[in-house]
């Protein structure tokens, strides 16, 4: 009698256990990953990839910093506007986050899913702080775009899978839940270095509502682009929106976690962002906390 | 002592200015009417006055409405009766009828109306389908009734057009809780688009475009401070109410003038002559004024200070804390009139336990009642934070830390979950799904293929919406048992608790999310659980054509309360499905006895219970399925369970298990004794299993008998779809009577060609013809129940048929009722 044991999810544990992305995207390790790909790109017309955190990566800076780093831009952009104008950074970030709270707990659902669409954040934070719609909204978004590219950067390892489903005749397609709208997101990658002329479609949950997470985005991309589930594959970070959502609409699926010690750092950078913003009494705003 | 407004003033200024940018929101959305809802609409934008201006970024009115004329307006025309009736009920409870009718048209009627004395006469029950038959009944005083909530449905139906303007949204403002005018104006005039934005929501119900500031819960729940002004809602409620009463009739409607009259005494009331809350009120306007500058990250970061602070004055309040925070009386509503105290009198009479039952705020009342010694206990209690169980574990005030999260891979609370499979594709991807359906994520599923076919088990954990760090597949190339593939797979992992989930069971998508958090409670720790078990539904199927077909599912041993070791030597009765346990009772036992073929769960169960206690979730959670349907391979070949398919096995194996144990010398004496017990046990249930089967068999055949009873009784019984001879001659006699009394030419004339066709009552046409022809020489025999016909017929209510000119539910019964098979409804039947 002879028995074998076999454990899955070699390379997710890889990703995961990297001290970073380029650790593990720039070692051999990653032949097994290739192989997989293309095992599985065999099989299907359509190739997808979600955007944040796998086309486009993150650094150790947590959602929280990245919103102060934006509200910061915009105090100077405003104070250059407007010299008289006292706003800190501190009440703008707060603006930012609890506009985005009320953006999504009001947004009108569709089919279940809610989601907060950025113009509408924009308008709403800019209106909190007793300003005019113009010159400040475009101010923020433009000060919210630029800190984005900054701190985003394009990860050539997948930009290599996509130019390998590009050559083997596949459709390639981004698919995002996110609140920015698909030409908002076609900005960015383009931003960070990636052309979008290979990408056939970017589909953001911020257009559609629906999102990944709740599997009926996969159900409308399918549709959209006329191809059967199975004939798709879609590779993300999120174990849920990436991966258990596309595998139960019956889509291929790969998930690319993000290394445990990038989300540690975001982690701490969300603790020491709000520790920084308490004042007399602690801050806590509305905003979740990356989780490991 | 803190001051009111030192606590109320952040919290409140941070609802107001969340509420003006929800508002902003909504506006900029889809251009919006914000309706600010009377009575605490009118302080509510009294203080977003202050806050934001008088020039408010959307455009605003005040709202005269309140629930009782909200309901008022969805029972005219029966436009919203269902949601209008159970609101009022709310409210009304067991108030008889006529006293509800006297409080709808308190201001309508004239006391000595005899319509509403005659409305005021009826005793019975305020009851749905009693209210229902009134509204739609034609006497003259259920008309009138009718037609004053008509004219209330219009002239509300009127304001809201003209409120609206060329908006396309009408945004509620109020307090909140369950936001029921919402729901009624939305069902009454499903045409128009209402959402409502509230201080807080209290209800599970769920509702479209209703959107809280500050809570959205039915209670207390610790870690969110701002839940705590669930247990004492009052407190914002009585700082909103203006010291005026309720706007119960609609403008322009049928009480115009006294609508008018309501409106503006809330408008035009004065907070500075009410009491103690009122004053606090003021002194919250003036904190508004004050801080209305301050950006809102410092009057968030304020209210959430003084949100902790709140949540201990509202839990755990001390007695001078009580009149202040307390409120004012409550206002009765809805018709009503007078006040009840959020405080009972200490001097009522009444018990203290009475009192605290009674009291709109508990703590506050127990803070008064009981030293503080033990006061702090029964708030705790009251609230839900304190029990028996946890005593010396309770609250511990609002600034706990809370517990750093585990790593998603963390070994603590991690299960080990166990699937033995062996060519059994189709009940393998079932127990995948139940698998990948848990809401608990910290498992390890290790899939044991017992000798099957490697590749189909392969392709089931490919297409697995499973994270695959957490899959292990144990494959051996011929079957080693049952037992053995158990041990196999528990050792293939590490993890803290273990659970065997066979290829043909399944869980509910909160089992495990239960059964760890149970076993990882303080009580249970401290009870030495080390295993849990829940309760299951035993599911009965078969497999046709590769297929499984439930059939039907029923609760597996109900009877089981707890788990004994007493019991379990008596027989296994559970199954692995439903029990979750400590691998480090696993190892201690040395896994499951691999020689036994069957059996081997009741021996380590037993072996378990020797050791450590099994704790009892009582929630049905897991699901044992059962292929005990059908033929050929569904029963007998791969599928069958161990239970149905090898029950001589199982009879064969008992003793060797119970004498193995009695000479296991690792097992304390007890074990032996409890077995012994066990064994006079099984006996006299083998006893009692014979005489009950006897006893079955004796009421099945009573059963058989009576249903014979019953089917020859009803034989005898008045047939359907034919006129019964006593109405046959009601009607001959009312005919050959008025004929020959002293009637109108007219009438008579109309008459006396029917009574030549009376030998044709037994044809439906001819039959109506004649009814319908002289239905006003046709009476309703006294015996006939037009009400029980009218609940039963709501299809003739406002219709000809329900008493307008002579036709009455009789003749409705003889030209239609009888042809649709109705039974004739008689009085005493």
């Amino acid at each position: 009698m002879a028995t074998e044991i076999a454990t899955y999810g070699r390379e997710e544990r890889e990703i995961y256990d990297a001290p970073d992305y380029d650790s593990y995207y720039g070692s051999p390790r990653t032949e097994r990953l290739v192989e997989r790909f293309e095992t599985l790109l065999e099989r299907v017309d359509v190739c997808s990839f979600d955007v944040f955190d796998t086309v486009l990566q993150r650094d150790g800076r947590s959602e929280l910093e990245r919103f102060g780093d934006v509200a910061a831009e915009f105090v100077r952009r405003a104070g250059r506007e407007d010299p008289e104008l006292r706003l800190s950074q501190r009440t703008c970030l707060s603006a930012r986050v609890l506009s985005a709270s009320t953006a999504y707990q009001m947004s009108p659902p569709v089919k279940g899913c809610r989601e907060g669409r950025f113009p509408e954040i924009v308008q709403n934070l800019v209106a909190s702080l007793s300003l005019p719609g113009d010159p400040y909204e475009r101010l923020w978004r433009e000060a919210e775009f630029e800190i984005e590219a900054a701190q985003l950067r394009g990860a050539p390892f997948i930009e290599n899978l996509i130019d390998l489903a590009v050559a083997r005749g596949k459709t390639v397609i981004f698919i995002s839940d996110m609140y920015l709208p698909g030409e908002d997101i076609a900005r960015l990658v383009e931003a960070c270095g990636i052309g979008t002329g290979k990408v056939a479609r970017i589909f953001s949950s911020a257009d559609t509502v629906v999102s990944k997470r709740s599997g009926l985005l996969y159900d409308h991309v399918c549709a959209e682009l006329e191809v059967a589930p199975g004939k798709m594959l879609h590779l993300g970070d999120s174990l849920e929106g990436d991966f258990i959502a596309a595998k139960r609409r019956g889509l291929e699926a790969i998930h690319l976690p993000v290394p445990r010690a990038l989300m540690q750092k975001r982690l701490e950078s969300h603790r020491s962002m709000l520790a920084g913003l308490a004042g007399e009494d602690p801050l806590p705003l509305p905003i979740g906390a990356p989780v490991l | 002592m803190t001051k009111p407004v030192d606590v109320l003033g952040p919290i409140l200024l941070h609802w107001i200015a969340q509420l003006d940018r929800k508002l902003r929101f909504l506006d900029a959305r889809d251009p919006a009417k914000v309706l600010f809802c009377t009575r605490a609409g009118k302080r509510i934008k009294q203080q977003l006055d202050l806050y934001a201006g008088p020039d408010l970024a959307y455009e605003a009115a005040d709202f005269g409405i309140s629930r009782i004329s909200a309901v008022k307006a969805g029972l005219g025309y029966l436009k919203d009766f269902d949601l209008a009736f159970r609101v009022s009920q709310e409210s009304f409870g067991g108030t008889p009828m006529g006293d509800v009718c006297a409080a709808f048209l308190k201001n309508f009627a004239a006391p000595h109306d005899p319509r509403l004395q005659e409305l005021k006469a009826l005793r019975g029950e305020f009851r749905g389908d009693n209210f229902r038959v009134l509204l739609a009944a034609n006497d003259e005083a259920s008309r009138w009734f009718r037609d004053y909530f008509e004219k209330s449905h219009d002239a509300l139906c009127r304001q809201i057009e003209a409120l609206k303007g060329d908006k396309s949204q009408l945004v509620l403002v109020d307090t909140g809780w369950k936001g029921s005018i919402q729901r009624m104006l939305q069902a009454t005039f499903p045409e128009e688009r209402f959402a409502g934005v509230y201080f807080g929501v209290m209800d599970d119900a769920p509702m479209a475009e209703r959107y809280s500031v500050m809570f959205d819960a039915t209670g207390y729940r610790k870690g969110h401070p701002e839940t705590a002004l669930a247990v004492h809602r009052h407190l914002i409620e009585s700082l909103y109410e203006p010291l005026a009463p309720s706007v119960e009739e609609i403008e322009g409607g049928p009480c115009a003038e006294i609508a008018a009259r309501q409106m503006a005494a809330v408008m035009g009331e004065d907070p500075a002559k009410g009491a103690r809350s009122d004053q606090i009120f003021l002194d919250v306007l003036d904190y508004t004024e004050i801080h209305r500058s301050d950006p809102l990250d410092r009057i968030y970061e304020k209210s959430h200070a003084a949100m902790a602070e709140l949540e201990r004055i509202i839990l755990f309040p001390e007695p001078g804390e009580v009149a202040d925070f307390q409120g004012k009386p409550r206002s009765a509503d809805f018709g009503r009139e007078g006040f009840v105290p959020v405080i009972r009198d200490l001097d009522d009479g009444t018990s203290p336990e009475m009192r605290v039952s009674r009291s709109l705020w508990q703590p506050g009342q127990i803070a008064l009642e009981y030293p503080a010694s033990v006061a702090r206990d029964f708030q705790a209690r009251v609230v839900g934070l304190g029990s028996q169980a946890n005593y010396f574990s309770g609250y511990t005030g609002g600034g706990a830390e809370a517990e750093e999260p585990r790593g998603e891979f963390a070994w603590e609370g991690s299960v080990a979950i166990v699937t033995r499979t062996k060519d059994r594709p189709v009940l393998l991807e079932r127990a995948m799904r139940s698998v990948a359906d848990q809401s608990y994520r910290n498992y390890h599923w290790v899939i044991v293929n017992d000798g099957g076919n490697r590749e189909l088990v392969e392709e089931i954990i490919e297409a697995a919406p499973i994270d695959r760090r957490r899959i292990t597949l144990v494959s051996n190339d011929r079957s080693v048992g049952m037992e053995a593939a158990s041990n196999l797979g528990v050792r293939a992992v590490d993890t803290e608790f273990v659970v065997i989930h066979d290829d043909d069971d399944s869980w509910h998508p909160d089992f495990l999310s239960r059964c760890v958090g149970f076993l990882e409670s303080r009580p249970a720790q401290s009870a030495g659980f080390q295993g849990v078990l829940t309760r299951a539904w035993r599911v009965s199927e078969e497999i046709r054509d590769g297929e499984v077909i439930q059939h039907g599912q029923t609760p597996f041993q109900p009877w089981v309360n707890d788990v004994t070791l007493f019991q379990m030597a008596i027989g296994n009765f559970f199954a692995p499905i439903s029990f979750v346990y400590r691998r480090s009772i696993f190892d201690d036992i040395g896994g499951y006895h691999e020689k036994l073929p069957v059996l081997g769960d009741w021996r380590f169960n037993i072996e378990f219970l020797a050791r450590a206690n099994i704790g009892f979730i009582d929630e049905y959670l897991s699901y044992y399925h059962h292929r005990d349907v059908g033929t050929g391979a569904s029963v007998t070949g791969v599928y069958q369970n161990s239970v149905i398919g090898g029950r001589s096995v199982h009879a064969e194996y008992f003793p060797v298990v119970v004498n193995d144990l009695i000479r296991d010398d690792r097992l304390p004496a007890s074990v032996s004794t409890v077995l012994a017990q066990a064994h006079l046990a099984r006996i006299m249930e083998h006893r009692f299993n014979m005489t009950d089967g006897k006893l079955a068999e004796l009421e099945t055949r009573l059963e058989q008998k009576t249903a014979a009873l019953v089917e020859a009784a009803a034989a005898e019984e008045e047939p359907l779809g034919v006129l019964l001879q006593g109405d046959r001659d009601h009607l001959v006699n009312s005919l050959l009577a008025a004929v020959r009394s002293d009637m109108p030419e007219e009438r008579r004339a109309r008459i006396e060609p029917l009574i030549g066709r009376l030998h044709q009552l037994d044809d439906p046409e001819v039959r109506a013809e004649i009814v319908r022809g002289a239905c006003f020489a046709i009476p309703s025999p006294a015996d006939f129940d037009h009400i029980t016909y009218l609940k039963r017929r709501t299809d003739i209510w406002a219709t000809p048929f329900n008493g307008f000119e002579d036709l009455k539910p009789y003749h409705h019964y003889l030209i239609h009722g009888i042809t649709d098979g109705e039974r004739r409804p008689s009085s005493g039947s």
